[in-house]
């Protein structure tokens, strides 16, 4: 450590991270290719489900109906959340902190409200992770995006404290971009999980 | 002037490859070919070394040639001609190869194909169901007329397709006899299933090729002091006569077991 | 005291075991709570307390300090670089965000990994030595030994030593200071020892023995170093994702200017398909080890037969990850060779785009082709023959690379440097390779055949013929770059013909030895094999050996080789423009890309300038 000075930093020019062509911002495509990398995460359970459900045909454990009249109330509320994310930058635009933090609480607080009613339906839904591998694949995904929705929650309490603090400017707010854009992908795959393993049993059998 | 070169040597190159691949088909050291597929498979395999060898000869020579006549001597400043590709010949060497792959392709579906006699099997062949388990092989006759269940070893009529159902209750295993160039998994909870006709009588190596626990390495009938039986094909005559003989023992066996009982 | 507070390995000696009690407090806590029994049950214990004992480490070794500072808003210099760079050894063993330094680590820390599995593979081979069973090893320890020499190479060698050498080389090739996210960068290597702990610490609770693939339901029988494996492999896989993702954004957004993308360089081509492809499969061998993981460990029912579970979906999301894996290891490579013979060949690479464009093709292909390992495993038939015809199409790609190369080294004026001739031991091995992979992806033959030596001796012609020997080109083409020094060429020439003649002779005897009916994994043989099997064990010794050398000659030329200059190969890409070993923050001035990077035997043509002055400092100063 003794051998890293600052004195013998400063004779050296500063490294450039920022792009010299494309002007693109790094970060921001840093976190949609990660954001990829997530979707291929979420892919590898739900090829899991799909191979299950039609070419292995394994039914849901007992007679259950999934509750999907009761989970689309839960979907509405995440997409919703995903609207008020973005009114937040809509605020920052009007460097009105408060509003920004605003709606990130309303945000946070329909996050945990949707965290809320998910473990809800773990403690009426009547099967365990361990009744048979329908069972197993169901709370593995709903699990995965709710640990999504979890890490979102936090984030946005972060940003929270940041906003509180009047740390985001319309200049540098990389960081709630980067927030929003996360929101919106847990949102999209819960649209689509909503689809495939809530409505689709219903449609198809 | 060196490019007009090229193609002689790739044509002796190729004469060259060919050789070796001559030399590698007929010293081929490959079990006995037991099975009607086997000698199919066989052929593939040859096929797949004629076109391997004179590729690997062309690569080889080429190479060689090219690295020694262009060699650098020492202090060599030159450097090498600007050519930054020749498109026909680019056409060339990827036209060529896609239509190898795609003959393979071919002769590969039409193999897969002929090989499969599970139709004929079902209709008038024998039908098997082995179970693999650690370690070793449970086999069930599924024809009425056989009907012997859970036998130790695989006995099996000459030239009668037979047909095989695998399962297993414990872990993965794969059921291997290579005179009869077969395999196949015995994959946890599904059925899988695999088809041969045997034309050659005598006793054959019966091989589990799939990890299986600490057992694995003995469940090879090939390996000293294994304890698994090997496959037998006999004729027709013989394969009734061992039926009966297996059926008199079960029977047998019963009876004993019953009188053990009547008699606790 | 201060020392333990610092970002140091010192800090992570408590860190670590700080967070993993905790974890394993919080388990016995919520365990309490909800009324399970036992409530100390070893083994989800020792899972939390491993995970999260990672995590220590990372926080430990300072991963998290900035960010941290950052989140609760306290003041950060984003220009502060007091992470960048090595002033002295003490700098490789800590936190550092410079590109170069990260390389080194990489290459430092996947071949210690490299040692350890070779000598694993050494351990079986004298098992194998002779014919007879449990001589050196139990069945035990023998599959044990085989699994971990199966993990190790691949999940801590061959899949990050790539990123070793990308990490070095690439941003100095497209005229970058650094990566995209240094810090990300620092991380992601850091998780590397990480995981090679793991896997070796299994031992501990009895290994892993399942192979490196741990099919279930096998390693449901096997103990908690199975657990580990799992653990081991998600971690390694989330370093390589993150190393992807930093590939990708540093090769697409911060290329010097006037580098378009035809005037990549190849290997900087290369790492950008195989990035895409470890982006995208990745999460895939992620997401197989969490499910096998919940099956051990929480009782789940994803692979079980008792729970309707199906083992074949293992195979089928692993492979959908493994296979493209084996593009992982070798695309790379491809790209270091295409570098190595250009310029030793002082000679255009022939069919720059071709190349440029096949390494795309392999890469999409390669998400087609996974269950071609499956064909014996009980695959649903429908699948056979289409992946067998899109198996067989990707050796047309790679058949286009193999005469590309060929068509490079003709004409040109070949110089057989150590690193040249690795290169062209490549083109040959790796032609092997290549011609056995063709007839493994023909289904009839392939069951005929598979799991028999003849897929040892395919996959280790692709991956020791192939990979490893690319990855020895890489290593003498750049070392003068990295060292400043030059190696000593005639060690050099010894470790290049004892490794090729010893790793022919190891595999190449292998592919009879399936043929005529010898499966893999067997600690012991039919005694037809027992000569073979003896001469392959002599052979793999020495090419055990044969590693010794060159870890001899880089280890001793570094301190007592000759001065390399800029440029001692004379080429022409931008990392050659640059001091032996570079400055810290590489280009004094951003390049400027003016032309194609082997422009060979154009008289006066360059690559890229690198302008006296910074235009935009100019402007800058003026205003």
């Amino acid at each position: 450590m003794s051998a890293t000075t600052p004195d013998q930093h400063a004779a050296v020019p500063a490294p450039q991270h920022q792009p010299y062509r494309t002007g693109l911002d790094t970060n921001v495509m840093g976190l949609v290719i990660f954001l990829i990398s997530e979707l291929a995460l979420f892919g590898a359970f739900f090829m899991y489900y799909a191979y299950m459900r039609t070419i292995r045909a394994v039914p849901y454990p007992g007679t259950f109906d999934i509750p999907a009249e009761a989970t689309s109330i839960n979907t509405l509320i995440l997409v919703l959340s995903s609207f008020t994310c973005e009114f937040a930058l809509l605020w920052l635009v009007r460097r009105n902190h408060w509003g920004v933090f605003g709606w990130l609480f309303v945000t946070f607080a329909l996050g945990a409200v949707f965290l809320g009613l998910q473990v809800h339906e773990y403690m009426i839904i009547g099967f365990t992770p361990q009744d048979t591998a329908v069972g197993s694949i169901f709370y593995a995904l709903t699990g995965l995006h709710g640990l999504h929705v979890f890490v979102g929650i936090v984030l946005l309490a972060l940003a929270m404290v940041r906003a509180a603090r009047n740390k985001w400017s319309p200049e540098k707010h990389t960081g709630l971009l980067a927030i929003s854009i996360y929101w919106h992908f847990v949102d999209i795959v819960w649209v689509i999980l909503f689809t495939v393993v809530y409505c689709l049993p219903g449609v198809v059998g | 002037m060196k490019s007009i070169k090229v193609l002689p040597l790739v044509i002796v190159s190729s004469l060259i490859g060919a050789v070796v691949a001559v030399i590698l088909i007929v010293t081929r050291t490959l079990p006995t070919q037991a099975s009607a597929q086997a000698t199919n498979i066989d052929n593939l395999y040859i096929y797949f070394l004629a076109f391997s060898g004179v590729i690997f000869g062309i690569v080889l020579i080429v190479l060689l040639v090219g690295v020694y006549r262009f060699r650098a001597r020492p202090n060599d400043t030159r450097e090498g001609k600007p050519i930054h590709g020749i498109t026909w010949l680019e056409v060339l060497w990827t036209t060529i190869p896609f239509l190898i792959v795609v003959s393979c392709g071919a002769f590969g579906w039409y193999v897969l194909d002929v090989d499969d006699v599970s139709a004929e099997a079902r209709k008038d062949g024998q039908n098997v169901h082995i179970v693999g388990y650690q370690f070793g092989w449970k086999y069930t006759y599924l024809n009425q007329e056989v009907g012997l269940q859970e036998q130790d070893q695989l006995v099996l009529p000459v030239n009668v397709p037979v047909r095989f159902e695998l399962t297993t209750n414990d872990v993965m295993h794969a059921y291997w006899v290579p005179a009869w160039r077969m395999q196949m998994s015995t994959t946890p909870a599904q059925t899988n299933h695999t088809s041969i006709t045997p034309t050659q009588t005598g006793e054959f190596e019966v091989i589990c090729a799939f990890l299986c626990g600490v057992g694995h390495t003995g469940m090879n009938s090939s390996i000293e002091g294994s304890i698994i039986p090997k496959v037998r094909v006999v004729s027709q005559a013989e394969f009734e006569q061992w039926v009966a003989e297996q059926k008199a023992a079960a029977e047998q066996s019963t009876e004993t077991a019953q009188t053990t009982d009547a008699a606790a | 005291m201060t020392t333990a507070l610092k970002p140091t390995l010192a800090r992570c000696l408590w860190t670590t075991p700080l967070f993993a009690v905790i974890a394993a407090l919080a388990v016995v806590i919520v365990r309490n709570v909800l009324g399970m029994d036992p409530v100390v049950q070893m083994s989800t214990l020792l899972t939390f307390a491993y995970i999260f004992g990672s995590i220590g480490f990372i926080v430990g070794i300072g991963g998290f300090d900035y960010w941290w500072k950052w989140i609760i808003g306290s003041d950060i210099d984003p220009n502060d670089h007091s992470q960048h760079g090595a002033y002295s050894w003490r700098d490789y063993f800590r936190f550092n965000t410079d590109h170069k330094v990260i390389g080194v680590q990489y290459l430092v820390f996947v071949f210690t990994m490299f040692l350890v599995g070779g000598m694993f593979a050494m351990i079986f081979r004298s098992e194998l030595a002779r014919q007879g069973s449990e001589q050196v090893l139990t069945n035990q320890q023998y599959n044990s030994a085989l699994s971990q020499h199966g993990a190790i190479m691949i999940f801590v060698f061959m899949v990050p030593v790539f990123a070793g050498i990308g990490n070095y080389v690439i941003p100095l090739m497209i005229g970058a200071a650094d990566m995209a996210f240094p810090r990300v960068n620092a991380i992601s290597f850091w998780m590397l020892p990480i995981a090679g702990f793991i896997f070796l610490s299994s031992f501990v609770f009895g290994s892993f023995d399942a192979g490196w693939t741990a099919y279930p339901t096998l390693q449901d029988q096997s103990p908690f170093g199975q657990t580990l494996f799992q653990i081991g492999v998600i971690i390694a896989g989330s370093s390589s994702i993150a190393t992807a993702v930093n590939f990708l954004v540093t090769i697409v957004a911060m290329r010097a200017p006037g580098m378009t993308l035809f005037r990549m360089p190849l290997l900087v081509w290369s790492n950008l398909a195989t990035s895409a492809l470890v982006v995208a499969a990745t999460p895939f061998v992620a997401g197989a080890m969490f499910m096998a993981m919940f099956d051990r460990e929480m009782g789940t029912n994803f692979f079980t037969t008792a729970g309707n579970g199906s083992a074949l979906a293992y195979q089928h999301i692993f492979w959908f990850y493994s296979h493209p894996a084996v593009y992982i290891m070798v695309l790379p490579g491809f790209g270091i060779i295409s570098e190595v013979i250009s310029t030793h060949a002082r000679k255009p690479i022939f069919g720059y785009r071709a190349v440029a464009f096949s390494s795309a093709g392999i890469a999409v292909l390669g998400f087609s082709v996974w269950a071609h390992h499956m064909f014996a495993s009980g695959l649903e038939s429908w699948l056979r023959v289409p992946i067998m015809i899109s198996t067989l199409l990707i050796a047309v790609p790679t058949g286009i690379k193999i005469f590309s190369w060929l068509g490079t080294v003709w004409d040109g004026v070949v110089r057989m440097t150590t690193a040249n001739l690795f290169a062209l031991g490549f083109i040959v091995a790796f032609t092997v390779g290549g011609l056995s992979g063709v007839m493994l992806a023909v289904v009839p033959f392939d069951v005929s055949i598979t799991n028999s030596y003849f897929v040892v001796a395919h996959f280790h012609y692709v991956l020791f013929g192939g990979s490893m020997l690319t990855i020895y080109a890489g290593l003498y083409h750049w070392y003068p770059k990295v060292t400043g020094r030059m190696y000593n060429e005639k060690l050099g020439r010894w470790h290049f013909w004892l490794t090729f003649a010893a790793m022919n002779a190891t595999f190449f005897p292998m592919h009879y030895q399936g043929l005529e009916g010898m499966p893999r994994r067997v600690s012991d043989y039919a005694a037809e094999f027992a000569w073979s099997n003896t001469m392959i064990s002599i052979a793999s010794f020495v090419l055990g050996a044969s590693t010794l050398i060159m870890f001899y000659n880089f280890i001793h030329s570094a301190r007592h080789g000759k001065p390399a200059g800029n440029n001692p190969w004379g080429g022409l890409t931008l990392e050659w423009m640059l001091s032996s070993p570079p400055p810290v923050f590489n280009f004094p001035v951003t390049p400027r890309v003016i032309g194609g990077p082997y422009r060979f035997g154009e008289e006066g043509a360059k690559h890229a300038i690198i302008p006296e002055v910074e235009p935009a400092e100019v402007e800058k100063v003026g205003a």
